[in-house]
């Protein structure tokens, strides 16, 4: 039996940015995995289920042994997640199946927290940047940057002149 | 004979009234086509007539039956705010159960009756799973958010830009579609309007005004200026897609007239093409954490150890930046280009460096190109 490993990020703030397809494909899995805060986990579990706090590797294994199993992690699984990284290679190696659900960044959250007058336009020399915390620009950057701290599960916008928290 | 081409282009240049006038010309040779009557729903909901689109699309039902037929008859009896023709058209004998069931579930969120919205929601599913496996799941979920508790809504006026995601409305967050329970009106951008945008309309009691944007400047001046009004005298939301800062003109503009009236405004973004792609874009082993978001004129000077995303206005722009990115295909970092172009944002294709450059000699239009590290760099 084939097993599957479904991973939806959540956003910067789960109990405003997740998104439906995460809480629908998180419900629809037989197995529940997540390293969020207990409290996050709790929000989580009323709409979707039992969600057990675990090592990625737990994870795996169930997904391995041929169950569908939800793992869900704080931002983005490919951009700001090392435990979706590590629980993704896990089971590219044991070949499982695995489906990465798309959330908000802390790019997208940030561009609709900053609400620029003129909205982001990629047509101008202009951009984003993603970071974790322990790499955040010293002094200004030279553009707005996203600065996300995974375990503490927050992130925050500095904009080019100015810091925002 | 009247001939419906005329009013598909007529409807392509946002004029509906004229564009209804010609289908239902059309239907004095062909009173019977169910296409030509929703034709006429579509123009009269866009022109602001919403009981008239309605009776179009419960004559479209009557002569063609099923769910596609239902589903529109629903939406359009809802969206002129009449849930008793709805429920109707939802219980009658024959109705197909499935989509019943949706709509009775849709009808229960109106009503703010989760557990039961939940209850019917899933039991679409159940009935039919081919059709409804994703349309009514993704609704219990939002069924199930609510009835699990959520803050009470904010009072008073504002201003409410919501984007139902690049997949809408699957990527749309909860956060967005509690926002827009909250709302009186809500402005939706006649462009974005199709069957499963309007399926989230009809989740809510406020009432439902397209808005034209894609036409003259004077158009968008005066949907901005009716969503800002509707703002200051209470809460109004706007529904359009993606995220609405990323390529958002419309809410731009909504944001400065706002701001001029010092309005409050709140922003759900819902997932954008860039988070999508960067979803896809497994990270090379030992890559960093992050992103950059790059214009096509800063793309040269990204962190080289992130996966890379392009936002390119045309094809001959992104073909520039992809220029300047593929360098950097030589140390295995991924690249993401977007152009706003066409179809591209609904599509991606996985590209080998030696097919990039290829794509970039070529005429054809790059759209998302999805590169993945040489395998020598894995």
């Amino acid at each position: 039996m084939t097993g599957l490993l479904v991973v939806c990020g959540l956003g910067c703030a789960p109990e405003r940015d997740a998104t439906l397809e995460a809480l629908a494909t998180l419900a629809s899995c037989e197995k529940r995995f997540s390293r969020l805060t207990p409290r996050r986990r709790a929000w989580l579990a009323r709409r979707v289920g039992t969600v057990r706090p675990a090592p990625s590797a737990a994870a795996v294994a169930r997904a391995a042994r041929g169950a569908r199993v939800g793992l869900a992690v704080w931002g983005h699984a490919t951009v700001t997640s090392a435990f979706a990284r590590e629980a993704l290679a896990a089971a590219e190696a044991l070949g499982v199946a695995t489906i990465v659900v798309a959330s908000l960044s802390p790019a997208g959250r940030g561009i609709g927290d900053t609400a620029r007058p003129l909205g982001w336009r990629g047509d101008e020399d202009d951009g984003w940047s993603v970071v974790p915390e322990e790499e955040a620009p010293r002094g200004g950057p030279s553009r707005p940057t996203a600065v996300f701290d995974a375990e503490a599960e927050t992130m925050r916008v500095v904009l080019p002149g100015r810091r925002r928290g | 004979m009247a001939d419906p081409r005329r009013g598909e282009r007529l409807l392509q240049a946002n004029r509906f009234a004229e564009a209804e006038a010609a289908f239902r010309a059309a239907l004095g040779a062909a009173p019977e086509n169910p296409s030509l009557w929703l034709r006429v729903a579509d123009c009269a909901f866009l022109r602001g007539d919403a009981a008239g689109a309605a009776r179009a699309a419960a004559r479209a039902h009557e002569l063609g039956g099923g769910p596609d037929l239902l589903r529109r008859r629903a939406q359009a009896a809802l969206l002129a705010g009449d849930e008793a023709s709805a429920r109707r058209a939802a219980s009658a004998r024959g109705a197909p159960e499935g989509e019943a069931l949706f709509w009775r579930g849709v009808l229960a969120c109106r009503a703010g009756n989760w557990a039961r919205a939940r209850r019917e929601l899933l039991a679409a599913v159940g009935a039919d799973p081919e059709r409804l496996a994703i349309r009514a799941g993704l609704l219990a979920a939002w069924a199930a958010h609510r009835a699990a508790g959520t803050p009470p809504p904010p009072r008073g006026r504002g201003l409410v830009l919501v984007g139902l995601g690049w997949k809408r409305p699957r990527q749309a967050s909860v956060g967005a579609l509690d926002a827009l329970a909250s709302c009186a009106t809500l402005f939706v951008v006649a462009n974005t309007l199709d069957d499963d945008v309007r399926d989230v309309l009809c989740l809510f009691r406020a009432r439902a005004v397209p808005v034209v944007f894609r036409g003259t400047e004077a158009e968008a001046a005066r949907a901005a200026g009716l969503a800002v009004a509707a703002a200051a005298r209470g809460r109004a939301g706007t529904v359009t897609r993606g995220n609405p800062l990323v390529y958002g003109r419309f809410a731009a503009r909504l944001a400065r007239a706002a701001a001029a009236r010092a309005i409050p405004l709140e922003v759900l973004p819902g997932v954008s093409a860039f988070e999508g792609l960067a979803a896809e874009a497994r990270p090379a082993p030992g890559a960093a954490l992050g992103l950059e978001l790059r214009g096509g004129f800063s793309a040269a000077d990204a962190d080289p150890r992130r996966p890379l995303i392009v936002f390119a206005p045309s094809a001959e722009s992104g073909r520039r930046a992809l220029a300047k990115a593929l360098p950097r295909l030589a140390r295995g970092a991924k690249v993401l280009l977007l152009t706003s172009e066409g179809p591209s944002a609904a599509s991606s294709s996985r590209l080998s460096a030696a097919r990039a450059a290829a794509a970039l000699r070529s005429s054809e239009k790059p759209g998302i190109l999805m590169l993945p590290p040489r395998r020598a760099d894995r």
